[in-house]
């Protein structure tokens, strides 16, 4: 890197061709992975909790088999993950390559997390809220839904946060097996064409990012804790 | 209203956990009665009220509320019942996410009986009824312990139940706002009719407003009557323990220096207790018998209290004299006051002759 090639205002344009369409790629995959990831999580982190002990659907031997698979996928690098399931991605999206290909080791990868914390956000709840709903006649799925949920709702958005800005680290790795995105592009350019104006130009759009969904994250928590 | 018949619960059965929690306990609680069940920490009192609406299922034994038999209910039957037994708690436990409002309401949303429209002008009554109209629109963690406490009693009565259920209601409260909780609870009894069941392990609890009270101990009810007659004539040792703590019996302090001995000898002073109930409460018993009998009467200590409104008193004398007078006095007292009890005899000199 020199002086002039900043100075480049045709490099820079075309550059920033580059980064723009890079960054809606990786806008593309976070966002529906994380979109699949919360609508399949959160079911999820609920099953986890309501069959674990002390809750009304206690049943040791689904939670134990259901969290000992979960432990398993989250305990696999999301390197090796994301080759793994090469098949599975095939048999979804038609192809290994691209960035809708790229969604599907992101969303296995991430649900496992995020179903935890999910359970742990909504072990939160004090029992005795619980105890009462139950005393008004509350069922399980009202229990759920009326209860943990919302009085989990500040923990569960930090979580949310969190699991967001897991995946836009993650959606940069899986720029490396040809995912597209940010990462693809500081890898390609950045990392093996010695580009560091271009490496630097996506790690802070990425550093953007997270700020971002930071900001997001402890706004609507303020708004939804009334403790 | 309330039958508890032969109730068991143990915890984790046949298990070197196992908790013997309530040992076949039958209760039976009148309609429009607040009955107050006492007892230490781990006695089985929060079992035995959970045992009431459920929450608890019960090893053996049968639970029958308003002629329901609530133990071989299904859940759905189960949480029908549900609805015509409130119930409050030490820790409140109302929707920190909801304001008071939205917390008043939620029982009746979870029944989905009623109209938004009929809900919002329930839950306006409700506020009302508890006196926190103006705090509708504020999230509990706004509200003192008091006023939460009053939220969850316009809650536990929605749906207008039959009984309500109190778990440590007051544990967490001063006591200024504890009986100001208590009033209310005494007032909506009248008002609502309910029966009402209260936990505690607050003597003055029960002193306050309760009509009937069981003591239990080691899951068992050890004693079972009026609140006056706990109060007065306590049979048990945990009872004469926890009635103690409210309503000072026994020795005076001012004896704790002096030797005090239970057979008469000459020249001894008598030291007794006398116990004044009702309407007898408030006359003027000492000087009738000092004016009748040839004794001194000095008051050693005394107090006046209430159990709910009967005014009751306890105060020590002690009787000087020749033994014949002394034994008359006694007899007269006995004739004039609920309860003589003499607590021994001593040769303590007056404080003011020394």
């Amino acid at each position: 890197m020199n002086a002039s090639s900043f100075l480049n205002f045709d490099a820079w344009s075309r550059i920033g061709g580059l980064l723009w369409n890079a960054s809606l790629e990786t806008l593309y995959m976070v966002f529906v992975s994380s979109a699949v990831c919360i609508v399949v999580g959160v079911p999820l982190g609920v099953i986890l909790l309501v069959t674990s002990k002390g809750y009304f659907w206690y049943s040791p031997r689904f939670y134990n088999v259901l969290a000992a698979v979960v432990n398993a996928l989250r305990s696999v690098p999301f390197i090796i993950l994301m080759v793994a399931i090469i098949p599975l991605t095939k048999l979804i999206v038609g192809t290994s390559i691209g960035t809708t290909a790229a969604i599907v080791p992101l969303t296995i990868g991430t649900i496992p997390f995020i179903g935890r914390l999910v359970e742990t956000s909504l072990r939160t709840v004090p029992h005795g809220l619980i105890e009462a709903a139950q005393s008004m006649g509350a069922s399980p799925w009202q229990i759920v839904r009326r209860v943990l949920i919302p009085e989990a709702m500040p923990e569960l958005i930090q979580n949310f946060t969190i699991t967001i800005i897991v995946i836009i680290g993650f959606s940069a790795m899986a720029g490396t097996i040809g995912g597209g995105g940010l990462g693809d592009l500081a890898i390609r350019y950045g990392y093996m064409r010695f580009r560091a104006d271009v490496m630097i130009s996506t790690v802070v759009i990425l550093i953007a990012m997270v700020q971002i969904v930071q900001w997001i994250g402890d706004y609507l928590t303020r708004m939804c804790d009334h403790r | 209203m309330i039958k508890l018949s032969h109730i068991v619960k143990t915890y984790n059965p046949n298990t070197p956990q196992e908790v013997k929690a309530l040992r076949d306990i039958s209760l039976q609680i009148n309609k429009g009665e607040i009955f107050g069940v006492i007892g230490l920490s781990g006695a089985g009192k929060s079992t035995l009220i959970r045992i009431i609406n459920m929450l608890e299922r019960p090893t053996s034994g049968q639970v029958e509320v308003n002629g329901q038999d609530l133990t071989n209910m299904s859940d759905n039957e189960l949480r029908a019942a549900r609805r015509h037994i409130g119930m409050i708690f030490q820790n409140f436990n109302l929707l920190s996410s909801a304001t008071v409002r939205d917390n008043v309401a939620f029982p009746l949303q979870l029944a989905r009986t009623q109209s938004k429209a009929e809900i919002d002008k329930r839950v306006t009554e409700l506020l009302a009824m508890v006196e926190l109209s103006d705090k509708a629109d504020m999230y509990p963690a706004q509200l003192s312990g008091g006023q939460k406490q009053r939220v969850g009693i316009a809650r536990a009565l929605a749906s207008n139940p039959e009984v309500l259920l109190c778990d440590e209601a007051t544990s967490a409260l001063d006591p200024k706002t504890t009986s100001s909780i208590l009033a209310l609870l005494t007032s909506l009894r009248r008002k609502l009719n309910l029966t009402i069941v209260i936990i505690t392990h607050q003597m003055e609890v029960i002193k306050e407003c309760c009509d009937r009270v069981a003591v239990i101990d080691n899951g068992m009810i050890t004693e079972l009557g009026s609140a006056t007659e706990i109060f007065i004539d306590p049979k048990q040792a945990l009872t004469k323990r926890l009635v103690s703590a409210t309503v000072r019996r026994g020795l005076p302090e001012l004896l704790r220096h002096t030797k005090v001995v239970s057979e008469y000898h000459e020249g001894a002073k008598a030291i007794i207790e006398l116990l004044f109930l009702g309407p007898k409460a408030d006359a003027p018993v000492i000087v009738d018998v000092a004016k009748e009998c040839a004794v001194s009467i000095s008051i050693l200590s005394g107090s006046i209290d209430h159990i709910q409104n009967d005014p009751f008193g306890i105060i020590a004398v002690e009787i000087d004299g020749s033994r014949a007078e002394i034994e008359r006095a006694i007899a007269a007292f006995k004739q004039r006051v609920h309860k003589v009890e003499v607590l021994g005899y001593d040769e303590r000199k007056q404080l003011s002759e020394l």
